[in-house]
C-alpha cells in the first residue's frame, strides 16, 4: 500500500502510462481510500487532457530570416573555423566582409569606365621608368588636357551643329515666306490686267 | 462552446510520448560540426530546424508574441557565441539549447519582474475562459487556439518553477532526464514539479469552466 508522499512520486509515471501493474493497482487502491490524492490525479488529468488539445505555438515566419540577419547569416562561424581555411579566413577577414568586397568591385567598375571614357588606354608592359614621378604628373597633365579639349571639342561640335541647324532653317523659312510673297504679288498683278466683266462693253452695243 | 473541453479526462494508455529526442542527435551533432567548420548553410540549416522549439517554449512562458520573438533571436545569438563551448559528448543539442533558452528566460523574468504590468496575461484568465465557454468553435483550428491562449492565461499563474517543467514536460515532451539536465535538478524534483504544476493547471481550468 502506497502512502500519499509515495503516489505523488509514482503518479507521473502513472500519467506516463510506464507504471508497473503492481504499483499501478498500489496507485489506485491509495486513490479511493485518499480523497486529496485523487483530486490531485484527476486536476493532473484535466490539465493533461487540455494541454493535449491546445494548439502548438508556431512562430511567424520571418523570424528565421530575422535571426539569419542578427547572425549575418553565420558568416561568422568561417572566421572560428580551424584548419589553413580558418587561418585565411581570419586573415583577410577584415577585407572579406561581403559588403567591402562588392564595394571594391563597384569601385574597379566605376573607375575602368571612367578611364574608358576619357581614353586611356591600358600599357601591356609596365617598366621601371613609368613610375616616375615627374613622368607620371606630365602623363596625367597631358591627359587630363587631352581630355579637357576633347571635352570643349565636342561641345563645340554640338553647338556648331546646332548654330548651322538653325541657320538652315532660317533660310528655308525666309525661302518660304519669299516665295509666299511672290506667289501673292503675282496674284495681284494678274487680276489688275484682266478686265472686270461688268466693264466689258457690249460688242452690240459697239456696233 | 461547452465546458466538455475543460473537463477532459487523461487516460495512461493514451499518455503522450516523449518525442525521439535522440534520433536527431546525430543529425544535430553534424550539423553543429558544419557550423564550426565554417559552413555557413549549416547555420542557417540549424536556426530553421530549432526555431519552432525555442519560440514555443518562449511563447508559453512570457505569454507575448513579441517578447518570445525577441527573447527566441537573443537564444540564437547566445548559441552563435557559444556554439564552440557545445560538447556532444556532455548531452544532445537540444538538452543544450534548452538549456540556454531556459536560463535567458529566468534572468528575463527576473529583470522584467517589477516592470511587469498589471494587465497582463494571467490577469485576463477569467476573460479568457469566459470567451473560450460561449464560443461556438467552428473547426478544430479555432478551438485549438482558443485552448492555446487560455492554457497561456494559466500557464502565466504557475510559479516560473512549475510552469518551466510543465512547458518542457508536457509542451516540448522532453525525457526527465533531459529536463533535470536543463533545470539542474534531480528527477524526482523534476516529477514532484511535474505533478504539481499539472495540479495547479488542472485546478485552474476546474474554477474558469
Amino acid at each position: 500500500m502506497v502512502n500519499c508522499a509515495q503516489f505523488e512520486i509514482l503518479l507521473a509515471d502513472y500519467l506516463d502510462g510506464t507504471l508497473p501493474v503492481s504499483e499501478r493497482d498500489d496507485l489506485l487502491r491509495h486513490r479511493e481510500s485518499c480523497a486529496s490524492c485523487a483530486e490531485l490525479l484527476e486536476d493532473a488529468q484535466s490539465a493533461l487532457a487540455f494541454m493535449e488539445r491546445a494548439a502548438e505555438a508556431d512562430p511567424p515566419p520571418a523570424l528565421v530570416s530575422r535571426i539569419l540577419r542578427a547572425t549575418n547569416g553565420g558568416w561568422e562561424l568561417k572566421l572560428r573555423s580551424g584548419g589553413i581555411r580558418g587561418w585565411i579566413n581570419r586573415t583577410f577577414a577584415p577585407v572579406l566582409r561581403p559588403r567591402i568586397v562588392m564595394g571594391a568591385l563597384f569601385t574597379m567598375m566605376s573607375l575602368t569606365m571612367l578611364t574608358r571614357c576619357g581614353g586611356v588606354t591600358q600599357k601591356k608592359t609596365l617598366t621601371a621608368a613609368d613610375l616616375d614621378p615627374v613622368r607620371i604628373w606630365t602623363s596625367l597633365d597631358d591627359r587630363t588636357h587631352r581630355i579637357y579639349d576633347r571635352a570643349v571639342k565636342g561641345y563645340e561640335s554640338i553647338r556648331l551643329v546646332y548654330e548651322v541647324k538653325t541657320q538652315l532653317d532660317e533660310w528655308q523659312q525666309q525661302q518660304k515666306e519669299e516665295e509666299e510673297a511672290a506667289a501673292d504679288a503675282g496674284a495681284g498683278s494678274r487680276r489688275l490686267a484682266t478686265p472686270d466683266s461688268n466693264d466689258v462693253p457690249n460688242s452690240q452695243d459697239r456696233k | 462552446m461547452t465546458t466538455g473541453a475543460l473537463a477532459g479526462v487523461w487516460s495512461p494508455g493514451l499518455a503522450r510520448r516523449p518525442a525521439a529526442l535522440g534520433s536527431g542527435l546525430d543529425v544535430d551533432s553534424t550539423i553543429v560540426e558544419r557550423c564550426l567548420s565554417g559552413d555557413d548553410a549549416a547555420w542557417e540549416e540549424l536556426v530553421r530546424l530549432h526555431t519552432r522549439r525555442v519560440y514555443g517554449i518562449c511563447y508559453r512562458f512570457t505569454g507575448r508574441e513579441a517578447e518570445a520573438q525577441d527573447l527566441t533571436q537573443e537564444v540564437f545569438l547566445r548559441v552563435f557565441r557559444a556554439l564552440g563551448s557545445f560538447r556532444s559528448s556532455e548531452g544532445s543539442f537540444v538538452t543544450w539549447l534548452t538549456r540556454l533558452t531556459r536560463n535567458l528566460l529566468i534572468d528575463h523574468y527576473r529583470r522584467t519582474r517589477h516592470d511587469r504590468m498589471t494587465d497582463s496575461i494571467e490577469e485576463q484568465l477569467p476573460v479568457i475562459a469566459a470567451g473560450f465557454r460561449s464560443s461556438s468553435r467552428p473547426d478544430a483550428m479555432v478551438a485549438g487556439r482558443e485552448a492555446s491562449e487560455l492554457l497561456q492565461a494559466a500557464l502565466a499563474r504557475l510559479t516560473p518553477e512549475l510552469r518551466e517543467t510543465v512547458i518542457l514536460r508536457d509542451l516540448q515532451e522532453m525525457e526527465y532526464k533531459e529536463i533535470a539536465d536543463v533545470l539542474a535538478i534531480p528527477e524526482g524534483t523534476v516529477k514532484s514539479r511535474l505533478n504539481r504544476g499539472r495540479a495547479e493547471l488542472g485546478r485552474l481550468m476546474k474554477r474558469y469552466r
